[in-house]
């Protein structure tokens, strides 16, 4: 992997940031005015222009667009209406609960998609091919809020073994992480196999059959390799939505996470809280990418080396 | 110790720890390798594709077997059956002993030990017969871990070795690079030092140099015959080109529709072929030293595979056809110079 090419992707990923950015700015402005929907309807009209100087939105949009990217950059989000506290803090106490729920949901997926994918394309056809399949296509179309009920029903009113909501004790977690974590085991079942199927019919494959390799290294060394590109791929969409938090589940689990307080907050027309959790999540999403970016250039050799190039 | 004494002494070890020959093995002589009566359905879009064909067919030990055919003639499913290597969904009739050993009917161990130590193979397309993800010399140094238990650091020397004796050029620096940064002819000589790598008894080279510049050919052929001489192993080279074959082989093996249609020693069938189909592919071979206007082409196209013609496969494109043809598939029959024929009429005879 060449210096090139790590340069050319942080780049893209900081480009990626800046039209996040101007997006976000551009939306909630475009969406209507945010100064009117937070007061009322009959609010005279020198307190909706009092508001508005406020909060700084009389000046020209240009004006606002650049005062708003100064303070972003300085780290100043802005205000939440409701408490008056820097939005950016309101957001960020929610982190650790997010990443609690992100990380162990992204575990179970990881534990439970990735050998089932590589199981079914393996024995394809056979009855754990079909298995798998199954579980992808039930486990994808079941929604989160009607299994995580579903969960709630039976550990916590049928056989009152874990709590329903909260996150007090690791118990708490255990519900959450398996609604998050088997969905996206689902898919990540189903992208498992079918790049592993690929790849098992590559001529090469045929060269590692041919030379009596054990199949453990036939799958895992030889395949397996060949076939991390599209799941990784896939794995740097899971975790940027991970990190974003889980709006559904969260809220089904009563989970105090990062998820759950963009539904109070636009709910409550927080501006500011809902721009700040927009950008971080844009962030966390260009980051998982930048990451997937690098791990593509040391899976395969022939990305970003200089005689290879993207070809196949 | 060079390779040639190593091969040999490695060779006996082999024989008497894995592949020691059965009794019923004595009476095969100098075969290494013999299939017997083989077919092979392969199931199709319209029905299945029978795409070898009661075949018979003997390799003697440090021969080099030519097989020829057009594409499509069933000269890949043939070669992958030794190896055991065909789908799982094949229908497969007949047997294929190799040192006698059923090939079909080895456990799973003893065929990834067949496929590693005795029998290797090289195929058509050298850049995509090599993992893109890995680095060539572990390539090597892998199947010298498993196969003859080596530590990475030996293997690794030991892949050097064996680069060096395909004549890679460069061989050590070699070892870190990805297939994508050697060329074809480099890809071929690394998957030829990586079949190498177990002293084999016998390399399959299924085109071998059909994806190769012509010079580069030359090169892969040349040093394909100088190992079998160096390291005494026998070698089915497979090829749709009469010249790649006749360049290298002792013995030529013709195929047609899934069937062996000649077989006889090279020159005998260079010189004085007998099947039909035979002196097409030899006229059909582009002479340097003739200035023609039109090639030599043989009319028609080849038969289809799934229907199972009720005569000679050959019929519709020969032009020494007549009415038994149609109607009476010819037998295979051996001539008085050990050659193998099928064909009712063949040439040189009425004459």
């Amino acid at each position: 992997m060449s210096a090139r090419f790590l340069i050319v992707r942080t780049l893209r990923a900081l480009l990626t940031l800046i039209l996040v950015v101007t997006f976000v700015f551009l939306m909630l402005r475009l969406a209507g005015d945010p100064i009117k929907m937070l007061l009322p309807e009959d609010t005279p009209a020198s307190v909706v222009e009092q508001y508005r100087a406020r909060w700084g939105m009389d000046a020209p949009i240009y004006v606002q667009y650049i005062r708003y990217v100064a303070s972003v950059l300085h780290g100043d989000f802005g205000m939440s209406f409701r408490d008056g506290r820097p939005a950016l803090q309101a957001v960020t106490e929610r982190i650790p609960a997010t990443l609690t729920l992100g990380f162990a949901g992204l575990a179970v997926a990881l534990l439970v998609g990735l050998p089932a994918g590589i199981a079914a394309a393996v024995m394809r056809n056979s009855i754990v091919d079909r298995s798998v399949i199954s579980f992808a296509v039930v486990g994808h179309s079941v929604p989160t809020f009607f299994f995580g009920i579903l969960l709630i029903m039976l550990f916590s009113m049928s056989l009152r073994w874990l709590p329903s909501s909260g996150s007090a004790t690791w118990a708490h977690l255990v519900m959450p992480a398996l609604t998050i974590g088997l969905w996206n085991a689902a898919t990540l079942a189903r992208f498992t196999r079918a790049s592993m199927l690929d790849v098992l019919s590559q001529a090469y494959m045929k060269t590692v059959l041919a030379n009596g390799l054990p199949s453990s290294w036939r799958i895992l060394r030889y395949a397996l390799p060949n076939a991390a590109i599209p799941i990784v791929t896939m794995l740097g969409l899971i975790v940027g939505q991970l990190l974003s938090g889980a709006v559904i589940v969260e809220t089904v689990f009563a989970w105090p996470g990062i998820g759950r307080l963009t539904v109070t907050a636009v709910a409550g027309r927080e501006v500011a809280v809902v721009q700040t959790i927009v950008f971080l999540s844009a962030l966390a999403m260009v980051m998982a990418n930048l990451l997937v970016d690098l791990i593509y250039g040391w899976l395969d050799p022939r990305i970003g080396s200089k005689t290879g190039g993207m070809s196949r | 110790m060079s390779l040639i004494e190593l091969s040999f002494e490695e060779n006996g070890r082999v024989l008497r720890g894995i592949a020691a020959p059965t009794p019923s093995a004595t009476p095969y002589g100098n075969d290494l390798l013999r299939i017997e009566n083989f077919s092979v359905r392969l199931p199709g879009r319209h029905g299945p594709i029978h795409a070898v064909r009661g075949i018979s067919l003997s390799v003697r030990v440090g021969e080099c077997l030519g097989i020829v055919g057009e594409s499509g003639c069933g000269k890949s499913t043939l070669c992958s059956a030794v190896l055991s290597l065909l789908p799982d969904n094949a229908q497969i009739e007949g047997q294929i002993h190799f040192n006698g050993l059923d090939v079909q009917r080895l456990s799973s161990e003893k065929l990834a030990r067949l496929r590693g130590r005795e029998i290797a193979m090289i195929f058509q397309d050298p850049m995509g017969s090599l993992n893109p993800v890995r680095r060539v010399g572990t390539q090597i140094a892998d199947k010298l871990m498993v196969h003859k238990g080596l530590s990475r650091t030996t293997a690794l020397a030991e892949a050097v070795r064996l680069l060096d004796l395909v004549r890679m050029p460069a061989a050590r620096g070699r070892l870190n690079d990805y297939p994508h940064e050697l060329s074809g002819g480099m890809c071929q000589r690394t998957m030829i030092a990586m079949a190498l790598s177990c002293q084999p008894k016998l390399l399959i080279a299924d085109e071998p140099t059909t994806a190769l510049d012509v010079t580069i050919q030359a090169q892969i052929l040349t040093l394909l015959s100088d190992l079998r001489r160096e390291l005494g192993m026998a070698i089915i080279l497979v090829s749709h080109d009469l010249g790649v074959i006749a360049q290298t082989s002792d013995r030529i093996a013709v195929m047609y529709s899934g069937e062996i249609v000649e077989e006889a020693a090279t020159e005998t069938v260079l010189d004085r072929p007998r099947h039909p189909y035979t002196r097409g592919l030899i006229d059909a071979s582009p002479d340097i030293n003739r200035v023609a206007d039109t090639l030599v082409t043989i009319p028609g196209s080849v038969a289809s595979l799934s229907e199972a013609p009720v005569g000679c496969a050959f019929e519709p494109r020969c032009q020494a056809a007549q009415h038994k043809c149609r109607k009476v598939a010819p037998h295979r029959t051996t001539t008085s110079s050990g050659a193998v024929i099928a064909c009712h009429f063949p040439l040189g005879m009425s004459e």
